[in-house]
């Protein structure tokens, strides 16, 4: 049964399968207590992480958010139950910690990954529709860059225990959420109001996370991939498990009664469509220029993938920067008459990824030993 | 002679892109290898060959600490 199992998730039938539970699974999650068309963030779940161990200190979004260490380490039990844990690093890791810093920095301006994206459109979000658009510019420009060259070189296979470093991370994050420890500096902070408070019980939202983690290994789901490969090689196996994830979370939030049509009011969510727009070309970019989505990262970070591992921090470190330095944007219905640094922000950030983009080319950057 | 091209260590979506570049480049008939050495590049690849209406045969490797993969393509 394993053997037969061991294929079916990278087939069509199969991301589409996954696709349909992802987007089922997110809506129970919003409904079992996660914020409004967030069951699943993986930028707002890193960055609510990086407020509870007090790398920022913004009250209303800190918490220790248990699906993103069940996405690790579901993938970690997939890829050894299926002989794919696959220890590895070296490939330009100080640039993948920077596109993991960027594409946290765009996605915050929108307020949310590519998933949530998805999530905010299946939930009648029509701000995500900016969004979903600014997100297949940035992957656009990013297959430019692929097409012309851009590589950051070969990875290499290394030692089980450096491939373990972020999934022992995320077990370790696991025991604190557990235990709770009250420390003298005052961490750990969970949210007694806003987003952070909002959340499923601690053992339903791993459980859903491990299962995603353990599927989305086998599937390989990518929501960045989806869009970029409709693009560069006119596949569509990827974005027919981003539609089925559309679809599945739609059906529930219709079920549930999460469905709200609208641009105003929407949860956790803003009108500025140019920076809906803008940010998520940032983070579009990032995450094409690095190889994968924000889950994508999570899940090869749980088959030993160091890099991932890396790219993973450096989200968490971007959404620390980002509220200490006020380039994330405020949900309606506090938008501020000033957007702080956000807008600077993905300027940096974009000129960054573009010069990247025309400097990391050529057979250098492909050398082997 | 089949040609091997190495794109082990090649992050996503460069194994298919480079094997794409070399099918393109080659005639009906041809074929050549590439090496893998993960489950998600060998199963883009395949998809991607199949795609290009290649013929796609997968010998899997062992080696001292994991599998590799050995796809030998020919173009039809």
């Amino acid at each position: 049964m394993l053997k037969r199992l061991k294929g079916f998730f990278a087939t069509r039938p199969g991301i589409i399968s996954v696709g349909l539970g992802i987007g089922i699974l997110a809506s129970v999650l919003q409904k079992a207590g996660n914020p409004g068309n967030m069951g699943i963030c993986v930028a707002c779940f890193e960055r609510d992480i990086a407020g509870a161990v007090g790398l920022h200190r913004a009250a209303p979004v800190q918490y220790l958010r248990p699906e993103i260490i069940g996405f690790v380490l579901g993938a970690m039990i997939a890829a050894f139950a299926f002989k794919e844990w696959r220890p590895r690093v070296g490939s330009a890791p100080i640039i993948r910690f920077m596109l993991g810093f960027f594409a946290m920095v765009g996605a915050l301006v929108f307020l949310g990954c590519p998933w949530r994206a998805l999530l905010r459109l299946a939930g009648g979000d029509g701000n995500a529709i900016l969004g979903i658009a600014g997100l297949v510019v940035g992957v656009a420009i990013g297959v430019y860059f692929i097409k012309g060259g851009y590589n950051l070189g070969r990875s290499r296979p290394t030692r089980s225990s450096l491939g373990s470093i972020l999934p022992v991370i995320m077990f370790g994050l696991l025991l604190l959420l557990i235990f709770k420890p009250e420390l003298s500096s005052g961490v750990l902070f969970f949210s007694s109001e806003g987003p952070g408070s909002m959340h499923a019980n601690l053992f339903i939202a791993l459980g859903i996370a491990l299962a995603i983690g353990f599927f989305a290994q086998r599937s390989r789901f990518c929501t960045m991939g989806a869009i970029r490969d409709v693009i560069l090689v006119r596949d569509w196996h990827l974005l027919s498990g981003v539609i089925a994830l559309v679809v599945g979370a739609f059906v529930m939030n219709a079920i549930f009664g999460q469905l709200h049509w609208g641009f105003a009011g929407q949860p956790v969510a803003h009108t500025n469509q140019l920076l809906n727009f803008g940010g998520m070309v940032l983070a579009g970019l990032a995450f094409a220029l690095a190889g994968g989505c924000p889950g994508r990262q999570l899940f090869m970070s749980g088959e030993g993938d160091g890099d991932a591992g890396i790219f993973v921090i450096g989200m968490i470190i971007g959404a620390a920067f980002a509220h200490n330095f006020t380039t994330a944007a405020t949900p309606w219905p506090n938008n501020p008459a000033n957007w702080g640094w956000g807008p600077a922000a993905i300027i940096v950030g974009l000129a960054f990824c573009v010069i990247l983009g025309f400097t990391m080319r050529g057979k250098t950057v492909l050398a082997t030993a | 002679m089949a040609d091997v091209l190495d794109l082990r260590g090649l992050s996503c979506p460069l194994p298919v892109v480079e094997t794409r570049k070399k099918i393109l480049g080659s005639s009906p008939g041809g074929s050549f290898e590439v090496l893998v050495e993960t489950g998600t590049s060998r199963d883009n690849v395949i998809r991607m060959a199949h795609n290009e209406s290649c013929d796609v045969k997968v010998t899997t490797r062992e080696t001292e600490a994991e599998e590799e993969y050995l796809l030998t393509i020919t173009r039809k």
